[in-house]
Formats: C-alpha cells, sequence, structure tokens
C-alpha cells in the first residue's frame, strides 16, 4: 500500500478511487484486466493522477517488468500514428525503425514483444478521439490482451461515459472507473495545500514592484497564518463555487485574488482580523474576476475598464473604408429586416400604406420569432447593393473595387456565406455575422443613424 | 469432314499436337499450359544458368541448384515452376473404399465437387452449346455465346461438359485442335487481370497487365498461317464489368476479327446483363446467341439426386422427393438440394452412432424422412427467433417497447427517446426495477450488434434512431411462446 500513501499525499480527497485503481493494476501476482475506462470532469485530476500513478508503480518495479505507454489521442490523430506512438514507448530497443502501418502490424509488433511476466499498460488519454478512427480501431484496442497475448491492460481516459462509445458492432466492456467532481470542502481542502505557493507568489510580487516598506510588508505576509488563508478560500469559494468548479482553474484565480485581498492589510488600512472589512474591499475585485474566468489574459482588469463591451472596442479599433463600413450597415439591415419591409423603408415615394388587420396582427410579432431572437437571415448580394444604395445618400459607381469590399468582409469573417460560395450568377447567399452594438458604433463613425431602418430592434 | 481436304501443312502441325497430347496422357479436361519446348530441359538449362550466375557471384559459398527466393520468383513468373501442394504423409492414407460404409458413400457421392460425366436434365443445353461451339471450331472462325441461368443450375458445369467432349474429340481427331482458356471474375482482383490470366493460360507466363493486353491484342489482330482456335470461358462476366467497360469490350471485340479465331462462351446469372449493364457497343457484340438455364423443377431435383445416389440404398425415395419439393420451391438449386442431402446423411448417421455401433450396423442405414425434415429446419429456419427467445429479460422488454413505439406511432423509424419512455410503462407493468438510460444504451448497442435491431452510432445518446431488423411477427412469435 506504498503506492497509495504517496499518491494520496500528492492528490488528497482522492484515495478511494486510487485504492481501486491499485487493486486493479498493481498486483505483481495477477493479470491485468482487459481495459478500463476512466471518465469524469475536466479538472478532476484523471490524467495526473493515472499519469503519477504509472511513473510510481514503473519506479517501485523495473522498466524491464513493468512497461508504460501513454500516448494522447488528439495528438496521435490517425490509427497508424497512434500504433506507432504506442509501438514506440513499447519496444524501447529499436525505437527508430518502427513502422507499423495498420492494425495487423501492431498486432504482430506486440506478438513479438511476448516475455515471461512483463507487465504492458497502454493509457489513452482523450480516447474519445479513437471513435472517429477506422472502425476496428475502438474494438480492438478493447480487446488487445486477447489479441496480442500479453499481460496488457488498456486504460482510456476521457471525458464521456461509456455509453458514447458503443459502436454498430459492439465492444468489449471495459472496467468503468469514475472520477467524482470534487465536493466543496474537498475543493477547500486542496486549495488550501496551496498557501505556501500564494505567500511567495504575493512575495515576488511586492520584490518585483519595488515598493516602500518592502521588509515590513514581506514580515507581514509571513505572519499570515493557515487559518487566515482558509477564510479567504472559504469567502473566495463562495463567489466562485457556483460558476466553476474547475480545479486548476480556481486555484490560479485564487491565488491572483489573494493579492486583492491582501493589499488593504499592507497598506495598514484594515486589521487583518476585521473580516468583514476585508470582504467588503475584496467583494468587487472578486466579481470583477469572475467575469473573466477562464480568459488567462494576463494582469486582471479593473471594473471600469471592463463595463466597456469587448464588441464595441473591436469596432472602434477595426479600420474599415468608408464604403466597407456602409456596406456591412447595408449587410446587417438586409439581414435582420425582412425583405417585405425593403419597399416601405428604403423607397421614396411607395405610396400610401392602408392600415389592414392583418398588417396589425403581423406587427404584434411573438418574441421568438422576431430575427433578434433567431439570428441573421440570409440575403443575396443583389439585394446588399441595393440596400448600399439606398442607405448611401452619394451616388457611387458600381467599381471593382466596391465588389472587391465584400469579399474583403467575407475574409475578414464579418460577413460569411451561406451558400453558393463559388458561384457568380448571383445566387449565393451571404449573412452578417456581427452584433447590434458593432454595428450601431460603426453607424456612430459615419455618422448614420441605423436603428432607424430595424424593425424588430428598440 | 474437313480434316480430310485441309492442307497438309496443317494436318501435320495437328498430327504433332495430337502426339504431344498423347505423350503427356492428359485426359482431364485442362488448359494448354504451353511449356517451352523440351520443358524439362529448359528447366534444367536455366537451373544450370542460374548457379552459373550463382557461381559467378560468390564462386565459394554456392550450391548448385539452391535458389534464392528472387530467382524462385523469376521462375515462377516465367512459368518454370508449378507451383505444388505439400502431399499428406504415406502414413495416414485415405481410408480405402471398402471400409466404408453406405451412408459415408453416399455422402461422398452427394458432394457438390463431385460433377458426374454426364449431367441429367441438361441435355437440351448440353446440345446447344455443343452445336455451337463444334460448329465455330469446324468453321474456324470467332463467335460469343451468353449462357445465363440462377446460381446452382448447372451452367458451368454443363460448358465445361461440352469443352472436356470436344477436346475428346480433338484427341480423337475427329475435331481440329483448340485451345481452351477459362477466366471467372470472381478470381480476378481487378477486372484488367483478365488478361493477365488469358495470357498466362496460354504461354505460361506471367506478366504485367499491360503488356499481356498488348500481346493479346497483337495475337488476336494479326492474321498466323497456322492460328489455332481459342475457345476462351469468362465465367462472373458481370464482376467484370467496370464503368469504362474496357475490359469487356475488348473480350468481346476480339472474336470479331477474322484473325482471331476466339470463341467466347460468357456464364452470368442475369438474363437481361447485356442490355441492363452493358454499353451498346458491347451487348452488339455479344451478339444474340443466348441460353437460359431454367431452375430446376422438383422432378429434376429428384432425378440428380438419385442419379448420384444410383446403387446405394442409403436414401428412401420419399425422401429425396421431400428434398427436391422443398428446394424447387425455393430457388431450384441443384448445390443446395446436394447440400441438404449431405447434412441429412450426416443427422442419419450421427443418429446411429451414439448406439452401440455393433448391433444397430446391420439394421438401419438410410435417411429417413424425418433426417430430412431435420435438415431442412436447420438449413431453412431463421435464427433470430432462437435469437429473441434466448434474449436476456430486460432486452426482451426492450424490444417489446420497440414494437409498441413503432405500433403508437405509425412509423417504423423510432427514436430511443420514445423507446425509453415505452421500456419504463413496460417495465413497470412487469414489476421491474426501472432500468437507467445508460443500461438501455448498452442493451440497444448489444441488440444492434446482434442485427435484432438497427441503430445510429451510440454517440447520439437518446436521439438515436432505431428500427426494428426482425419482423414484427417474429417477436410476438418468439416472445408469446416464451411467456406461456
Amino acid at each position: 500500500m506504498d503506492v497509495c500513501k504517496t499518491i494520496t499525499e500528492k492528490f488528497p480527497c482522492r484515495k478511494k478511487i486510487v485504492k481501486e485503481l491499485i487493486n486493479l493494476i498493481s498486483y505483481d501476482e495477477e493479470m491485468f484486466p482487459n481495459a478500463i475506462h476512466i471518465h469524469g470532469h475536466t479538472g478532476t485530476g484523471k490524467t495526473t493522477i493515472i499519469k503519477h500513478l504509472l511513473k510510481e508503480s514503473v519506479r517501485r518495479n523495473n522498466e524491464n517488468v513493468f512497461n508504460v505507454a501513454f500516448v494522447n489521442c488528439v495528438e496521435s490523430y490517425s490509427s497508424r500514428i497512434l500504433f506507432e506512438n504506442i509501438a514506440e514507448t513499447l519496444c524501447s530497443e529499436n525505437a527508430e525503425e518502427v513502422k507499423v502501418e495498420n492494425l495487423k502490424d501492431f498486432v504482430e509488433r506486440l506478438r513479438q514483444l511476448k516475455t515471461e511476466d512483463t507487465r504492458y499498460i497502454i493509457a489513452l488519454d482523450n480516447a474519445e478521439r479513437l471513435r472517429d478512427m477506422e472502425a476496428n480501431v475502438l474494438p480492438s484496442i478493447l480487446r488487445l490482451q486477447e489479441l496480442s497475448g500479453l499481460n496488457l491492460c488498456v486504460i482510456l481516459i476521457t471525458q464521456l461515459p461509456l455509453e458514447k462509445f458503443y459502436c454498430k458492432t459492439s465492444i468489449d466492456e471495459p472496467i468503468i472507473v469514475y472520477f467524482p467532481q470534487y465536493t466543496k470542502s474537498e475543493t477547500l481542502k486542496i486549495l488550501s495545500a496551496d498557501f505556501k505557493n500564494a505567500q511567495n507568489l504575493l512575495i515576488s510580487q511586492l520584490q518585483r514592484n519595488k515598493t516602500e516598506n518592502l521588509e515590513q510588508k514581506i514580515d507581514v505576509i509571513n505572519t499570515v497564518s493557515r487559518d487566515f488563508f482558509n477564510n479567504y478560500l472559504n469567502l473566495f469559494l463562495g463567489v466562485f463555487y457556483k460558476a466553476c468548479r474547475d480545479l486548476s482553474e480556481l486555484k490560479i484565480t485564487a491565488r491572483k485574488c489573494f493579492t486583492y485581498y491582501m493589499t488593504p492589510i499592507l497598506e495598514g488600512n484594515v486589521d487583518m482580523s476585521d473580516v468583514s472589512r476585508l470582504w467588503r474591499c475584496v467583494a468587487g475585485q472578486l466579481r470583477t474576476a469572475l467575469m473573466q474566468v477562464y480568459i488567462r489574459n494576463g494582469q486582471p482588469k479593473s471594473g471600469a475598464e471592463l463595463n466597456d463591451k469587448d464588441s464595441v472596442k473591436i469596432a472602434q479599433s477595426l479600420e474599415l473604408p468608408y464604403y466597407g463600413k456602409y456596406l456591412l450597415i447595408a449587410a446587417f439591415i438586409a439581414s435582420y429586416n425582412s425583405s417585405k419591409e425593403d419597399k416601405r423603408l428604403f423607397v421614396k415615394n411607395h405610396g400610401k400604406r392602408r392600415k389592414r388587420m392583418q398588417a396589425v396582427n403581423a406587427k404584434a410579432k411573438v418574441a421568438e420569432k422576431m430575427s433578434t431572437y433567431i439570428g441573421p437571415k440570409s440575403f443575396s448580394v443583389d439585394r446588399l447593393l441595393a440596400i448600399f444604395y439606398a442607405i448611401l445618400e452619394e451616388k457611387v459607381g458600381l467599381t471593382c473595387n466596391l465588389l472587391s469590399q465584400i469579399s474583403t468582409l467575407v475574409n475578414l469573417k464579418l460577413l460569411s456565406f451561406v451558400s453558393g460560395e463559388n458561384s457568380m450568377d448571383g445566387t449565393s447567399r451571404l449573412q452578417c455575422t456581427v452584433g447590434l452594438e458593432f454595428i450601431v458604433c460603426i453607424s456612430q463613425v459615419v455618422g448614420f443613424n441605423v436603428r432607424q431602418y430595424l424593425c424588430d430592434f428598440n | 469432314r474437313r480434316q480430310g481436304d485441309s492442307t497438309p501443312k496443317r494436318s501435320i502441325q495437328l498430327s504433332d499436337i495430337v502426339e504431344k497430347r498423347v505423350f503427356n496422357n492428359e485426359d482431364a479436361i485442362s488448359t494448354p499450359k504451353r511449356k517451352p519446348k523440351g520443358d524439362d530441359n529448359d528447366i534444367k538449362r536455366s537451373a544450370l544458368k542460374n548457379s552459373a550466375i550463382i557461381r559467378r557471384r560468390n564462386s565459394t559459398t554456392a550450391v548448385a541448384g539452391a535458389m534464392t527466393p528472387t530467382q524462385k520468383l523469376k521462375m515462377l513468373r516465367r512459368g518454370e515452376l508449378s507451383p505444388t501442394m505439400e502431399n499428406r504423409s504415406t502414413t495416414a492414407l485415405s481410408a480405402s473404399v471398402k471400409s466404408k460404409s453406405d451412408l459415408q458413400l453416399a455422402r461422398e457421392r452427394l458432394h457438390v465437387s463431385v460433377v458426374p460425366q454426364s449431367l441429367p436434365c441438361r441435355e437440351k443445353e448440353f446440345d446447344n452449346i455443343y452445336a455451337f461451339l463444334e460448329g465455330k471450331i469446324q468453321d474456324q472462325c470467332g463467335g460469343c455465346m451468353y449462357v445465363s441461368g440462377v446460381p446452382g443450375t448447372g451452367k458451368t458445369a454443363t460448358v465445361t461438359g461440352v469443352i472436356r467432349m470436344l477436346q475428346r474429340q480433338q484427341q480423337a481427331d475427329e475435331l481440329p485442335s483448340f485451345d481452351f482458356v477459362e477466366i471467372n471474375g470472381m478470381r480476378l482482383t481487378e477486372p484488367r487481370q483478365a488478361y493477365v490470366q488469358i495470357y498466362k493460360q496460354l504461354t505460361g507466363k506471367t506478366v504485367s497487365w499491360e503488356q499481356a493486353h498488348s500481346l493479346l491484342e497483337k495475337r488476336f489482330t494479326t492474321p498466323a498461317p497456322r492460328r489455332v482456335t481459342t475457345v476462351l470461358l469468362v465465367d462472373e462476366l458481370d464482376i467484370l464489368c467496370n464503368r469504362r467497360q474496357d475490359v469487356v469490350y475488348n473480350l468481346l471485340d476480339w472474336p470479331t476479327k477474322s484473325a482471331a479465331r476466339l470463341v467466347v462462351v460468357t456464364i452470368a446469372n442475369t438474363m437481361d446483363l447485356p442490355e441492363r449493364l452493358l454499353m451498346g457497343k458491347v451487348t452488339s457484340r455479344l451478339g444474340l446467341t443466348r441460353l437460359t438455364f431454367q431452375p430446376y423443377t422438383h422432378k429434376q431435383l429428384q432425378e440428380i439426386v438419385t442419379m448420384r445416389l444410383s446403387g446405394s440404398e442409403a436414401f428412401k425415395s420419399d425422401a429425396v422427393q421431400l428434398v427436391a419439393r422443398k428446394v424447387a420451391a425455393v430457388s431450384g438449386d441443384a448445390r443446395r438440394a446436394l447440400d441438404i442431402c449431405r447434412r441429412a446423411t450426416e443427422i442419419a448417421e450421427a443418429a446411429i452412432l451414439p448406439k452401440d455401433s455393433d448391433h444397430v450396423k446391420s439394421t438401419k442405414k438410410f435417411v429417413s424422412i424425418a433426417h430430412v425434415q431435420q435438415a431442412l429446419s436447420e438449413m431453412i429456419a431463421s435464427a433470430k427467433v432462437q435469437a429473441i427467445k434466448n434474449c436476456s429479460c430486460l432486452e426482451q422488454i426492450f424490444l417489446q417497447a420497440v414494437l409498441a413505439e413503432v405500433t403508437r406511432t405509425g412509423v417504423e423509424e423510432t427514436s430511443f427517446l420514445g423507446v425509453y419512455s415505452q421500456v419504463e410503462n413496460l417495465a413497470a407493468f412487469e414489476g421491474l426495477n426501472m432500468p437507467t438510460t445508460g443500461n438501455c444504451l448498452r442493451i440497444c448497442s448489444k441488440l444492434c450488434a446482434e442485427r435484432l435491431l438497427i441503430a445510429e452510432s451510440g454517440r447520439n445518446d437518446i436521439f438515436q434512431k432505431i428500427l426494428l431488423n426482425v419482423s414484427v411477427d417474429d417477436i410476438h412469435y418468439a416472445l408469446r411462446v416464451n411467456g406461456i
């Protein structure tokens, strides 16, 4: 049970699963199971624990006795690369000339390995990719022990349950090990193990910034106790646990936010024991950081910066030519207005409209049917040009420069083709892919009120 | 008739060939593996040459006669080595005829591979083909014939029988000599390999298909004074039809050349193959000489089996009749009838064996109608009902649920979600624990692997479409019988 101890020290709260895995693969005198299917959410420690467990097992046994191949199926995108990667690590003697064309070669290769009481483990990370390889790969990988005649076990590591792996010709059932998500208390326990790291990070940050009273501040930091840190984590998880349970993400954010938590203390504004005032100081920062979870762009921004919409910023920074902007606005109008309204909106003398009951009913649209909800509709290039000329007050010639701007907009992914990408006969249909704020911003730049041309918005 | 007034040159050539045939003593049907003249000497010479080469290469270690694999391959490609099989060691000699029982003898005779000298019930077709081929050979011209019929109606057997007859006549000097070449579409990896096979059978050499094609083209288009008629049998013609149909076109175009003297007999299953699959120019070259082999009637099948069993008391006549009637009603396939009879003999033998063989030896040693019944039910009965009967409880419930969903919606294609709600109902009705969705998905994939259901891959789990692959009545029958 030595392996179990070292692993559980490194990975707390996983004792049960580690024991189960060790029971399956760590006893010398027993044959391996055919295959093990390990599934669980992201950040539950599947890959890391298996990696450490296998490394530890290899260390304890001899490498000649316990042979491990750990392969990521995303890297090995075709079955040939996968087989070659596995064979390379398993046949360590002649690693250069490993050449495995197909499954048959691979099995033949494994058969040649046959030695007494050597045990082989093949761990495949991101195993859901196996389903996209040839139809024979997954079923035969799962019964590799039988095919190769070796004491061999295949470990599939994936986020999907086994039900998603069933194929038309049935697979051999592997042993299923489930990695559940950590509960809140478990998360707390694991994060509090990060105490020393957070402390060090804080000190190094202070040293880098060359703040005044450095020694005094470092002294303050060194007096921070584990309980204090745990209190902070409690606050932190109170905000974050609802939105995110991914451990690695929480760890990074917790370290980052600890600096904010400590700033008022270091500046001497707040006493260390005054938890409620500390909370008031840090709450805003935590909420800002919550907006930015999973977006790792260096330093977190301040609240005011964040309130600006990203799309507006992009719109302001995007340098489009004048007609290009109008084309984009026209495309937006074409996408979000039905073509029935075109006559009313853009033709000068469209005649008087009689109010009919039908029209009134049509106007009272259900919210779900409004194009604001169902997304942009497609339009033809002709309609785009017609609206462009209608909203542009001046008259410009239809030159090739103008038409080439449409394709430029498509290349910039501001427009996209829905159909007929390569046909020049006018049957191709386009779609506008930008949002309302973006267009409003652009139209402000050119001094055009786009809102008065939109039926479904406002 | 015409042999008398053929030119002396030809008669000399003919007699030469006949002599060779007599000398080689080949009475079985054979393709003219025209070995290089004086083959034995040639092999010796080439072996000597090879050994000389080896000696030249490494003069110290060479052993005369030993060949490298490359040399072996070269000789194989030139046709100087003939492929042989390993012989069984002499100690395990096959059992002599006397020690065999009546049933064993009958089983041997009933084997499909034992083609009798004369095929019963195919006399008319035999005459037809014989007249065609004999006429073409006598007239020294080319032509085509298309033979069709469902599998197991004796097409290939009849045609090869005619060829054998003609070869015998040729040996007896009653017929101008001819070469016989046989290719089978199913034995070729690709239609173009047909050229290679034909060329190999004519000369014994293996070359690439381009080379073989040009050599054959030259052979069949340029006139040569001593050209012999070639009879080419093309079995499974439909396999040779690719999109361009160049192989079929060439095979059917060569007979139209005056220099070729090629007679092509093509065999396929479908009657309207030329009209359905082949291009106009190919169909037009195939000509109108066609022959259709009708499936055997029950009387004919009975005759075939009894003819094979003639002299043996192993079968009761009503047993044979039952087989004939059953098979004739389904396909009229002679192979099937023979196989069922063979299976029946095995069953009869197994029925005797467990008892003490000494006592029963004399008493009953024939195939009765009961044995035939059993063989028929084995070969015809559906395995699906058995499979459903042996399914687990939940699997049966799942099948019932699919059935219920199909009847509820009236559409054959159902989704897993609907089936699952039916499973819930049925499980509640039966008082079983509610199966989880994961379990049901596993059951679904298992039934799908057994092809009782047809479903999509498990990836789109609860939205996967499910189709029944068994008839509704099968499920009803299997489950109701089980329920009582």
